[in-house]
């Protein structure tokens, strides 16, 4: 892409990327924090 | 025949959210990838705006969905506070940090296009200013539901400045009709119909699409999220309990 406005496309397709992707990220590990969270809680009930 | 709170149930819904997250994520994925294509190489460059058009398919769907979550979200409020349906405010939690996000992109994206095409990076008009104070008001409820302990009571504290926050909605959207703003009219959800060619608007409805499917996905993963981390909590509570009752 060129042009003299080239920058302000690409800032703004980064810019988007990156936001979408800390969603992605943090959405998908907040669910592998509270599945492991989940079978310790589970393990814990057992051994009691 | 099912009512909606049978597919609302806590349990139902793990169910049908666990066969449905895969499915919903190639969606997305090939929205985003056709809608990407359209936006970037098959839409024409503008005959006013050249190839700065193109941030306008990232923009104005992002703007689209931050009001839409937080329409969402205000009916989650209502579930919340009126029918007091335990999935309302996991709902809710789950959706803010979403349109948090959709918000800022909105806002960014429509600054870095600003900036060649008005001249300034930003201006407190109607519009710009209204969607500011949507993100502001976004981050409140991010913060209300970590201040307040008791999840009960922070789900009914959120419900009421969602609602509250909802005012915001229409000024948004009719701010560019009301006023005299730097933000031009609508050009597509308008009385007479868009006012964009079919080779800019099909990209851009596309775009809006893969936003969506972006965020139903979120908002389904999020809310196992919560779900999970309830009843994570629940069990590590009782096991509490029965070690302090020995």
């Amino acid at each position: 892409m060129s042009g003299p406005y080239a920058g302000f496309i690409l800032g703004a397709y980064g810019v988007t990327a990156l936001v979408l992707g800390a969603l992605i990220i943090e959405a998908w590990r907040g669910l592998r924090r509270a599945r492991a969270r989940l079978r310790a809680a589970q393990s814990q009930g057992d051994e009691g | 025949m099912k009512s909606a709170y049978h597919y609302a149930n806590p349990a139902f819904f793990t169910a049908w959210a666990e066969r449905l997250t895969l499915p919903l994520v190639v969606l997305t994925a090939l929205a985003f990838a056709v809608g990407l294509y359209g936006a970037l190489v098959t839409a024409p460059a503008d005959y006013q705006q050249g190839e700065t058009v193109r941030i306008m398919f990232i923009h104005v769907p992002a703007a689209w969905l931050a009001l839409f979550t937080y329409g969402g979200m205000a009916i989650s409020a209502l579930g919340t506070l009126v029918f007091r349906h335990p999935m309302a405010d996991v709902a809710q939690k789950a959706a803010a940090p979403i349109g948090a996000g959709f918000t800022i992109i909105c806002l960014v994206t429509g600054s870095l296009w600003g900036r060649p095409m008005w001249g300034t990076w930003w201006e407190f008009d109607a519009r710009m200013t209204s969607v500011l104070v949507l993100l502001i008001i976004y981050l409140g409820i991010m913060a209300l539901w970590q201040a307040i302990e008791d999840q009960v009571r922070a789900a009914r504290a959120v419900a009421v400045l969602t609602l509250v926050g909802a005012v915001n909605l229409p000024i948004i959207k009719f701010s560019v009709d009301w006023w005299s703003t730097l933000h031009q009219p609508a050009s597509v959800f308008r009385m007479g119909g868009p006012t964009i060619h079919k080779s800019m608007l099909t990209p851009l409805l596309i775009m809006g699409l893969a936003y969506l499917l972006l965020y139903l996905t979120l908002l389904i993963v999020r809310m196992r999220t919560e779900l999970i981390n309830r009843r994570a909590e629940r069990l590590e509570l009782q096991a509490l309990t029965q070690e302090a009752g020995r």
